[in-house]
């Protein structure tokens, strides 16, 4: 029965997440494999086995194979997971929400305003700490909340918050805190290079304690947004359909609102405005396993990690030892994939 | 447990600068199977979205199952109250049965998944609607009506205590209407649910509800059983046309008339005298009244079959009293109606001793020169109680000018010539 009551043409939500597990893994591994020294995958598997003691071999392999491996190719892969997953989940999360397959973290100004504060905190050279997390990060966070903060009670029209509105208004604040992060930028020329390519995004340099400084966030609000699962399915329906489903529909918009901000900033945090992957992996992942968001969500998150993870390695390795930002390369290669499915399968419906 | 389902006390709700609501007190029992009829915008839509807990009234209270609802949570609401509104959206390709299930989402735990019972309840409530073999078809594909049934469908899986329905036979054609009113008067009666359906269709609700509530302008003008608030006084004056009103199988039956515009009511060139009585009136009446005219008629005892259809129609009528010979006084009121008419139409009415008198109307009308027409004079004497008097009056009338006619769609043609030749002439 469970079978026939899917729509057809649509995968399992098993074989989704199985297949999508397995995509993910496969990515990490060669992530961790490519690079200018050669550490070949059946290598990177072994060192990852034996580290965590699954595995009883003599190294093959020297300590500073190892020291690449899991010094900077592994915290480089996992952030990139942590940001594709956030991004994806994030955007997804919103075009539930907003019942718009356009939506994605950008159109709410969120991103913004987390470059924004990066980009202050980078001019100023802010030195605070807070819970032993740095100025930048913290600032990027800030600023990403005290947006969608803004944007929410600028939409805000007595007791509820249309969605449409919540739209325009995140698109008008987003245009603002764009301006005034090129100002602040052109105000702060001898740093403009480092939050340029701040902005640009990207995962070069970064290590276990970038890791560390993002999880509890990301990992907060993609929690927070899969366990809203349910209500976003019930959103879909229109708000008064979900409230006469039981949807305490306000509370489900600020739910979602705060843990979309906290993964969306978290991701642009630490590394910067990487696009296209919060609007065409939900996309895709929805033309795949269905608008089931149970499904959909996790789905999506890993999708989001797997295509982060592809991306940083063409970013790295395209123009040989030129690393390009890992904005461009999402921008470069989503818009295109994008406007393909955007032809084929009718998206804009 | 109590009986009743659902009570709204004083219920006032606004917009802003824009009173919806002003004061509506109703009660619904579990069983009940009410509907809410009325013109555009009189509040029927805000009244079920107070009702549901969805708006939040200004003033007044709502309680479902003896509890208020503004104290109830989403949740606790959705488990004893279903809606079918107008606001749903289909535009992700759920299939029909995910959408069905979603009915049973306030009764499952956050991290509970749906029973085989769960399932059970979906399966039924698609049966009952008639949307089985559509299961796995992605609902954006279903055309409207089917979409509507679907949502029906949906309410009845959240197996409610109190169905609220806005419009829910739009869409659907005859055999769907028909089948749905049917579906919730049984969910009414069998699963004692309190059924509140806001209809555009009063002959829909009147056939099928127990009690009808008419709104007008924020308020409720009439409710009761259909017979008790469905009358065409009641229906004039909230839809500010006229309508008829018949009974059908006990049952009130609204049919529209030609709207009579602010100019030509009270127009001599649109009003009618009609001499009938026995029920001989009734086709002509109906024809006329839909062809726009008004309709005075006279003399008829109270109590006669066509005094009572013009009392049900909202048409004037000369009284005299039960079984009564009809009187000078009411004769001489008659005549007057008539001179203020455009035209006197005499029915196929069997005349005696005691409605000689109207006939007294019709020479006075061909006198006064009002254009008269006689309805089937051929069987004339088999309807002739008066020993050849009242043939000799008529026969007099129809050789000063009395038109004779066969049937009512003459008898419309006749009237707009005499409308046309009184506007001409005046």
């Amino acid at each position: 029965m469970s079978r026939r009551s899917r729509g057809e043409g649509r995968l399992g939500a098993r074989a989704a997440t199985g297949l999508l597990l397995a995509l993910t893994a496969c990515a990490l591994l060669a992530a961790a494999s490519t690079g200018a020294a050669h550490v070949g995958p059946r290598t990177v598997g072994a060192m990852i086995l034996a580290r965590f003691g699954l595995l009883r071999a003599v190294p093959w392999w020297s300590e500073v194979d190892e020291s690449i491996v899991f010094d900077i190719r592994l915290p480089r892969a996992v952030l990139g997971m942590l940001v594709g997953g956030s991004l994806a989940v994030c955007g997804a999360a919103f075009q539930g929400l907003f019942r718009n397959v356009m939506a994605d973290p950008f159109i709410l100004g969120v991103s913004p305003g987390a470059a924004l504060g990066a980009a202050l905190a980078i001019v100023l050279r802010v030195d605070v700490k807070l819970f032993g997390i740095s100025a930048i990060p913290l600032f990027a966070f800030g600023g990403g909340l005290l947006t969608s903060v803004l944007v929410y009670s600028l939409s805000r029209i007595r007791s509820t918050v249309p969605v449409h509105t919540l739209l325009l208004t995140g698109i008008a604040v987003g245009s603002v805190l764009s301006s005034l992060t090129s100002l602040v930028m052109v105000l702060g020329q001898r740093d403009l290079y480092q939050v340029f390519f701040w902005i640009m995004g990207g995962l070069g340099g970064k290590t276990w304690a970038h890791v560390r400084m993002v999880l509890p966030y990301a990992a907060l609000g993609i929690v927070a947004i899969l366990l809203s699962a349910r209500e976003l399915n019930l959103m879909l329906l229109g708000e008064e359909d979900a409230f006469h489903l039981g949807v305490s529909v306000e509370r489900t918009k600020l739910r979602i609102l705060v843990a979309a901000s906290l993964a969306a900033a978290a991701a642009v945090a630490a590394a910067g405005v990487v696009g296209f992957v919060g609007l065409i992996v939900p996309h895709a992942t929805r033309l795949v396993v269905g608008p089931d968001h149970k499904v959909f969500l996790p789905s999506a998150m890993l999708a989001g990690s797997a295509t982060v993870l592809a991306a940083d390695m063409v970013a790295r390795s395209a123009f040989g030892s030129q690393e390009i930002p890992l904005g461009i390369v999402t921008a470069l290669l989503g818009a295109p994939f994008f406007l393909f499915l955007l032809r084929t399968k009718g998206a804009g419906k | 447990m109590s009986s009743v389902g659902i009570r709204v006390e004083g219920v006032e709700f606004s917009y802003p600068g824009r009173e919806v609501l002003r004061g509506v007190t109703l009660e619904a029992g579990k069983g009940d199977f009410v509907a809410v009829v009325g013109p555009n915008g009189s509040g029927k839509t805000t009244l079920l979205r107070t009702i549901s807990g969805f708006l939040k009234a200004q003033r007044g209270s709502v309680y479902v199952e003896e509890n208020d609802i503004s104290r109830l949570g989403p949740r606790e609401i959705a488990r004893r109250v279903s809606v079918v509104g107008q606001s749903s959206i289909f535009d992700f390709p759920f299939s029909v049965e995910e959408y069905v299930l979603f009915g049973r989402e306030p009764h499952i735990g956050p991290f509970e998944t749906y029973s085989s019972r769960d399932r059970e309840l979906a399966r039924e409530a698609m049966d009952w609607t008639g949307v089985p073999e559509m299961a796995s078809r992605p609902v954006t594909e279903l055309s409207g009506g089917e979409q509507r049934r679907v949502l029906v469908a949906r309410a009845l899986a959240q197996q409610p205590r109190v169905l609220l329905l806005d419009e829910p036979t739009q869409g659907l054609d005859i055999n769907y209407q028909v089948q749905v009113m049917a579906l919730l008067r049984s969910l009414a009666k069998e699963r004692q649910v309190a059924v509140i359906a806001v209809l555009h269709d009063i002959n829909l609700a009147s056939s099928y509800c127990d009690r009808v509530i008419l709104m007008s302008q924020g308020t409720i003008y009439a409710a009761g059983t259909p017979a008790s608030a469905i009358t065409s006084e009641n229906l004039s004056a909230v839809y500010g046309s006229p309508v008829a009103v018949s009974l059908e199988r006990g049952r009130p039956f609204v049919w529209p008339v030609a709207p009579v515009t602010a100019s030509s009511s009270g127009d001599a060139t649109r009003q009618v005298f009609v001499v009938g009585g026995g029920g001989t009136a009734q086709r002509l009446l109906e024809t006329i009244l839909m062809a726009g005219f008004r309709v005075v008629a006279g003399v008829l005892n109270v109590g006669d079959a066509d005094w009572l259809l013009c009392r049900s129609l909202g048409i004037e009528t000369v009284d005299e009293e039960p079984f009564s010979p009809m009187s000078a006084a009411r004769i001489e009121e008659a005549k007057q109606h008539a001179l203020r008419s455009c035209a006197l139409v005499l029915t196929r009415v069997p005349f005696g001793p005691g409605n000689l008198g109207n006939l007294e109307i019709v020479e006075d009308a061909l006198e006064m020169g009002k254009p008269v027409a006689v309805m089937g004079m051929d069987d004339f004497a088999s309807r002739d109680y008066t020993g050849g008097k009242a043939k000799q009056v008529l026969e007099r009338a129809l050789a000063s000018g009395a038109e004779r006619l066969v049937d009512e769609a003459q008898a419309v043609d006749f009237l707009r010539r005499c409308g046309e030749w009184a506007r001409r002439s005046s």
